[in-house]
């Protein structure tokens, strides 16, 4: 029996939903540009340590960084340990040619939140395995865990609104042709750090989003993350992150795997609450090895206690294979 | 404002002017919307994905236009956010935290139900589409949302020839698939306008 393959014809947005879009991405755009104007004046906040709360909830290691309020040596400080880096990716031998995949394996968190009422959300968990050849094909597996809630509060909400189905349990699997996972060009990115850091601050500048320093690292991170980056690249990036202004240190941690890594940080609230955006790295081997986000207020949406922990990605497994379905 | 060009819209939106850019919301937010369920078969996640494609697209303003219109580099955009949504929207996930609940309006039961019959559609169309190599995909879609040559290859920064070769070659195999996978090839036609050249000078 054969069917007909057809195209759905196109549609509207369901009544009244284009005018709400429309004033959300008008509120939005508006708060990019006040984020821009109060960013010095918010900048002047203490930072205290994570709390207890969201590393249980989670049921990972819990960090507990060590961190001075009144951080005026933190920028020196994380200069330093990241120039650490930087020296030890110099000293690896270059990468004479790198066929293959490279496979990473990631195991992380993200918040997932419903606001269709009173707001309540969940930490989704979620492991993420991703190869990708040097000319952008490859392959991408994302599972979704069991959502959790981080307060009771949230639970309660949950179940008044009838217990709708909050995310989790979801799994994708794809395969991407030649440029289908390449972000960017690594080729073309200069290995000296002084050119390296122009072009990732007009990256970030050109983003629009008013707070460049935030959003510098998070380029770092997404160039050091799941990319084939070589060691003098590597080592360029390690020198740009240290000179990225308002960059501290927040010192040696645990990551949620267990392992002894060092924590460097940038404070934003450009997503609308106050978090930062925390890169784990090992100084010694110059290896990312985990991502954080803290959220450091309270806020309506989720309840929790800040500073919690509210989306992490730990990176445990990287190397190059032969094929999208081995593993090293 | 609205008898402005999306590109003096665009340049004023450069400036820092969001009245400007909410024009081209107006605009363009269909054709985006749609574009994003052809490529998900959800209704609603189509909703939250042309939300992040204008969020992203005001971030990236300082993109120069290329062309009349802002559509082709909207469904640029678009590309780029479908690709890895999951990311996408966690990237925006508190921006999204904030849209609004949808007003207390009616349903109607008919285009409930059509909807519905849509993702059904679309899921199987989309099963056939995933058999070809993703740049092929890319062109593909951008042609369904009824772009030019010239304008899938501004907003996807590819040579002309590239894309007229891609579409060929796409189009040929998704008739090959459908009729592999037991199914009539009963698309819309909206074959890409020509409207440089001569058709049928396919590039190898």
């Amino acid at each position: 029996v054969r069917s007909d393959l057809r195209l759905p014809p196109k549609r509207d947005l369901p009544p009244g939903r284009q005018a709400q879009r429309k004033q959300h991405l008008m509120e939005e755009i508006a708060r990019t540009l006040q984020v821009d104007r109060g960013r010095a004046r918010r900048r002047a906040r203490p930072w205290l340590a994570a709390a207890a709360v969201a590393g249980a909830a989670l049921g990972v290691a819990v960090v507990v960084p060590v961190l001075r309020t009144g951080l005026g040596g933190a920028q020196a400080e994380a200069a330093e340990v990241l120039r650490r880096a930087a020296r030890a990716a110099e000293e690896e031998a270059p990468v004479a040619s790198l066929g293959g995949y490279r496979y990473t394996r990631s195991e992380g968190a993200f918040l997932s939140t419903t606001a269709d009422g009173p707001a309540y959300s969940v930490l989704v968990p979620e492991v993420r395995e991703i190869w990708v050849a040097p000319d952008g094909s490859g392959r991408l597996l994302q599972r979704e865990e069991k959502p959790i809630f981080l307060g009771p509060r949230d639970r309660l909400r949950w179940q008044e609104s009838g217990s709708p189905p909050v995310g989790g349990g979801r799994t994708s699997e794809e395969t991407f042709g030649p440029g289908g996972l390449a972000y960017v060009d690594l080729q073309s990115l200069p290995t000296d750090p002084e050119a390296l850091f122009e072009s990732i601050r007009d990256r970030a500048e050109g983003t629009g989003v008013g707070d460049v320093g935030a959003e510098m690292l998070v380029i770092v991170g997404d160039l050091l993350r799941e990319t084939v980056a070589p060691p003098e690249l590597r080592a360029a990036l390690y020198e740009v992150a240290a000179r990225i202004p308002g960059i501290e240190l927040v010192g040696q941690v645990t990551d949620p795997a267990g392992r002894r890594g060092v924590a460097v940080a940038v404070e934003s609230d450009y997503s609308g609450a106050l978090t930062r955006q925390e890169l784990i790295f090992d100084p010694e081997t110059s290896q990312m090895l985990a991502e954080r986000q803290v959220l450091l207020e309270e806020v309506t949406w989720v309840d929790v206690q800040p500073p919690a922990v509210i989306g992490y990605a730990v990176y445990l497994v990287a190397g190059v294979v032969d094929s999208t379905e081995d593993r090293p | 404002m609205g008898e402005h060009s999306d590109r003096d819209l665009w340049a004023l939106a450069r400036g820092g002017d969001r009245a400007a850019f909410g024009v081209l919301f107006e605009r363009h937010a269909r054709s985006v919307y749609n574009f994003c369920f052809r490529r998900t078969a959800d209704w609603a996640l189509a909703e939250d994905l042309t939300s992040v494609v204008f969020l992203q697209a005001w971030r990236h303003r300082d993109m120069p236009l290329r062309g009349e219109s802002a559509l082709p580099w909207l469904l640029g955009v678009a590309v780029n956010v479908v690709r890895d949504h999951h990311r996408s929207l966690r990237r925006f996930r508190q921006a999204l935290q904030r849209v609004a609940p949808p007003a207390d309006l009616p349903d109607f039961a008919d285009d409930v139900a059509g909807r519905i019959d849509d993702e059904r559609a679309m899921r199987e169309v989309l099963a056939v589409v995933a058999q070809l190599p993703i740049r092929d995909r890319d062109v593909l879609f951008c042609s369904w949302s009824g772009l030019s040559y010239e304008e899938i290859a501004a907003g996807l920064d590819l040579p002309v020839g590239t894309v007229r070769s891609r579409l060929s070659r796409a189009r040929a195999r998704l008739r090959e698939l459908a009729e592999t996978n037991g199914h009539y090839l009963s698309m819309e036609r909206t074959p890409a306008r020509a409207t440089v050249g001569p058709e049928g000078g396919e590039e190898q």
